[in-house]
């Protein structure tokens, strides 16, 4: 059993509270195994998050540098981060976050929905594609993957990272290829058919999409810097307390040096 | 007999290799793969994979 499954488990005990985003969904797709890390989209309120605090208590778990797992951070599209060794010595760590980036709030009220009863929970094709799209170069040929399984050629327009494959799809379905050109620019070189120069446009588009990334977590660096200068002389207080107990710590200290919104 | 066209390929055959698998085997797979990759654990100790935070700020720990 996975540890992460074991986890999505104990959080979800008597309601659904977290969809497992990022490297391990993309397990779940059957996709590749990349990632040590779990991470998870959790739901903003506060019981829910009590909840997840719980679990990881019983686990052992510790806080990582991060944001409190609270709603009102989180719902500034902060991430919290906390570790635990499991029994047999493997460090896991568990990072969570209510805002996933690039996700709009009608997506997520759509995932919620759509998770609702799924015996493990975890981020479908497009969304994944799009939490995907972030400031690592290695996160693209997953995108590259995920894209050829969604289940439309529409998607596939507007999330393939292959040339090849958008010039097939431009040829197999050429008015709509057309109607998202708008959207996707760059479909109007697979409507040309060379492959070269769409080539090229997707190579200038992941490095758009790098960098707009980049810029949004600059904007938290930024935000976070008193809190990171805070860090190493409130670490060793936390430091050997239950986790609920270092969770109040942490939100108290955390009130006046991590804004709510970056 | 038509040629299939060529396809750009992002992962490896072992990656893609998972459809195969049943789900016990992934299960199995995966843990395999966390535990032996836990061996670098060191190297990026300080380092995130997710969130909007990049590195821990430097503590004795």
């Amino acid at each position: 059993m996975s540890i992460f499954i074991e986890l999505t488990e104990e959080f979800n005990q008597d309601g659904l509270r977290t969809i497992i985003s990022s490297g391990q969904a993309v397990v779940l797709h059957r996709l590749a195994m990349m990632s040590r890390d779990g991470d998870w989209i959790v739901r903003e309120n506060q019981a829910a998050l009590d909840h997840i605090l719980l679990v990881l208590e019983r686990h052992g778990a510790r806080y990582r540098f991060g944001a409190p797992l609270e709603a009102r951070w989180l719902a500034g599209g902060w991430s919290a981060h906390l570790e635990f060794r499991d029994p047999k010595g493997l460090r896991v760590r568990t990072d969570f976050f209510s805002r996933p980036p690039r996700l709009s709030a009608p997506d997520l009220a759509r995932l919620w929905e759509e998770q609702e009863g799924r015996e493990i929970p975890f981020l479908n094709l497009r969304d994944l594609v799009l939490v995907k799209m972030t400031q690592r170069e290695k996160d693209y040929p997953i995108i590259g993957e995920l894209s050829r399984r969604l289940p439309d050629p529409e998607s596939q327009l507007l999330f393939s990272r292959s040339a090849r494959d958008l010039l097939h799809l431009a040829a197999a379905h050429p008015d709509l290829t057309t109607r998202l050109t708008e959207q996707r620019p760059l479909l109007a070189l697979a409507s040309g058919g060379e492959e070269e120069p769409l080539g090229a446009a997707l190579d200038a588009e992941r490095r758009r999409l790098i960098r707009a990334d980049e810029q949004r977590l600059e904007g938290y660096a930024t935000a976070a810097a008193a809190w990171a200068a805070a860090w190493p002389s409130l670490f060793p207080r936390l430091s050997g307390l239950p986790l609920r107990a270092a969770h109040r710590t942490m939100c108290e200290a955390a009130q006046t040096q991590l804004p709510f919104q970056p | 007999m038509s040629t299939p066209p060529i396809s750009d390929q992002f992962l490896s055959e072992d990656d893609l290799d998972l459809q195969n698998l049943t789900w016990d085997e992934l299960l199995a797979e995966w843990d395999a793969w966390l535990r032996a990759a836990s061996s670098t654990d060191e190297e990026d100790a300080d380092v995130y994979s997710h969130g909007v935070f990049l590195r821990e700020p430097r503590t004795d720990k």
